[in-house]
């Protein structure tokens, strides 16, 4: 057996074919709605494969009605699904005796998983590394923190979004299936989520300034409240703070009320003169 | 503001908005990307970046997971820059603006997804028919469209609303101001309990004090503490698929055990 290259399709009408699919896949969230989701990008990302594979219009129209079907994932992982689909619609254009009906019922099965791992990696790790980045230039005033930050992310995101395409197509169903039971998929997740976990922590106390200039005068000694917690352990307070937002959110408090409330403390903190 | 400034910068957010959703969300309709746009054409670029920076700190766990509707950091950030540069105001007048717009901003949302979803019987239709070409126009025309009535609002909000802003900020005491910027400081916490929110587990802890002692102790910048994280990751993940073999033999020994 010849070791082929994932990324790799011979054929150049099919590579043509899959880079379309690769800039439609992109477009899945764009008409997204309550009641089908992607369901309208999921038809649009899938027109140029069945154009090609099919010629007659019964079977065309087959197919675009089993794509106008409910879907949604993560974007940036859509290509694993669409490049996936596409290498199922050409067996089931070429053997008479395919069952359509799979065709769907992978999509649905693997849409869940790759939403989870794709939320995790690009909402919960890389955005927030490419974002804390980008914060901490551009507060200093600097354009680079922008540009880092956009380029960051969408290095990583797009290396994604155009070989996901050709995996997908490649490796067929069997791999990601067992990519998905062996629990390759879980261990990307807890990785993307260490690395998350991690810059959070950085942010908190890098980002959150929270000290308290009030001194106590206590029998003539100057007593300064914020070295006493400073001593206890540096950035308590914004710690603390994280943690209260924590309990409330998780209480489904709506931010914007904790938000609210921040605004009322430190208005209240400046009339009393704590800060 | 000027009208015809207003509509420029009306387009370019509609314009960012529709890339956003279009290219597969590459992060430019965040604050930190469309402040230093609005302050560009408003003349004031520097004031645009650390605008954006703060903002977005703010905004961080702002974020769309699943169809669920988020503040909308963007419109409240676009409309809190403009205000506050064409005022002359520092970032905490943005913020000030920023916030509440940003949640009523969120309605706007709601509609769009409401108004895509009308025209998902003419899209059957088209399917039916086989109208492929059709259903590509369709796909073009509603990435875009639904989102006219936020533009409009925002147009409106940035031609006429200055004067309103204004008065706003006049009305608005000296030590609420100061309070109001010191809050600006405690505010990344909303963000940052929101991202825990989605990624805290009891076994993944260690991770996110880690990161805290990092920064208190060694003050690493973000990005050390990034690459740390990643090199932590992957040895984590190597032994755990090291072990992982060694785990299913031996549930495979025992399954032979209760066979016989």
């Amino acid at each position: 057996m010849t070791k082929q290259n994932a990324f790799q399709v011979q054929d150049k009408e099919d590579r043509k074919m899959l880079k379309k699919v690769f800039w439609r896949t992109m477009t899945l969230s764009s008409t997204y709605n309550y009641e089908r989701m992607q369901s309208l990008g999921y038809v649009y990302t899938m027109i140029p494969v069945i154009d090609r594979y099919y010629d007659k219009k019964e079977d065309k129209i087959e197919a675009y009605k089993r794509h106008y079907e409910l879907f949604n994932t993560t974007p940036t992982m859509g290509g694993f699904i669409t490049g996936l689909s596409t290498s199922m619609e050409k067996e089931a254009a070429e053997d008479e005796n395919f069952d359509k009906s799979s065709i769907n019922a992978v999509k649905l099965s693997l849409m869940g998983p790759f939403a989870g791992i794709g939320d995790s990696i690009f909402q919960g790790s890389l955005r927030i590394i490419s974002l804390g980045i980008g914060i901490a230039l551009a507060a200093q005033g600097s354009i680079l923190g922008v540009i880092l930050h956009l380029l960051i992310y969408n290095v990583i995101a797009h290396l994604l979004r155009y070989y996901g395409v050709f995996a997908g197509y490649n490796m067929g169903t069997s791999f990601i299936k067992t990519a998905s039971e062996n629990g390759i998929l879980g261990q990307i997740t807890k990785g993307a989520g260490i690395v998350g976990l991690m810059t959070i922590g950085a942010m908190t106390c890098s980002m959150i300034s929270f000290e308290i200039p009030a001194v106590l005068n206590i029998q003539g000694s100057e007593l300064v409240i914020q070295d006493m917690l400073n001593q206890i352990f540096p950035n308590l307070l914004p710690l603390l703070l994280t943690f209260v937002c924590y309990k409330l959110v998780n209480k489904n408090v709506k931010p914007i009320w904790i938000m609210l409330g921040l605004m009322v403390i430190g208005v209240i903190g400046k009339v009393i003169g704590v800060f | 503001m000027n009208i015809g400034i207003a509509l420029l910068i009306t387009l370019v957010v509609w314009l960012i908005t529709w890339a956003e959703a279009w290219f597969a969300y590459p992060m430019i309709n965040t604050p930190l990307v469309l402040c230093p746009i609005v302050g560009l054409i408003l003349g004031d670029f520097q004031a645009g970046i650390i605008a954006g920076a703060t903002l977005q700190l703010i905004f961080l766990g702002v974020m769309q997971i699943g169809g669920t509707l988020p503040a909308d950091a963007s419109l409240g950030a676009v409309i809190g820059t403009a205000f506050s540069i064409t005022m002359g105001q520092d970032v905490e007048t943005a913020l000030t603006f920023a916030v509440p717009i940003a949640v009523l901003g969120s309605t706007f949302t709601l509609l769009k997804y409401i108004i895509n979803g009308l025209v998902n019987p003419y899209v059957e239709k088209l399917c039916e028919k086989g109208d492929a070409k059709g259903i590509e126009r369709v796909h073009i025309l509603v990435s875009f469209l639904p989102d006219l009535p936020k533009m409009l609002v925002l147009f409106a909000a940035l031609a006429f609303g200055t004067g309103f802003a204004q008065g706003l900020i006049d009305a608005i005491p000296e030590v609420v101001q100061s309070g109001l910027d010191y809050a600006t400081n405690l505010m990344p916490a909303v963000g940052i309990a929101l991202l825990l929110k989605m990624m805290w587990s009891g076994k993944m802890a260690v991770y996110y004090f880690l990161g805290v002692i990092l920064v208190s102790y060694f003050n690493a910048p973000i990005l050390a503490d990034a690459c740390l994280g990643v090199i932590i990751a992957v040895v984590t993940v190597m032994n755990e698929r090291k072990a992982a073999p060694v785990a299913q033999a031996v549930q495979s020994v025992e399954e032979e055990l209760f066979n016989d």
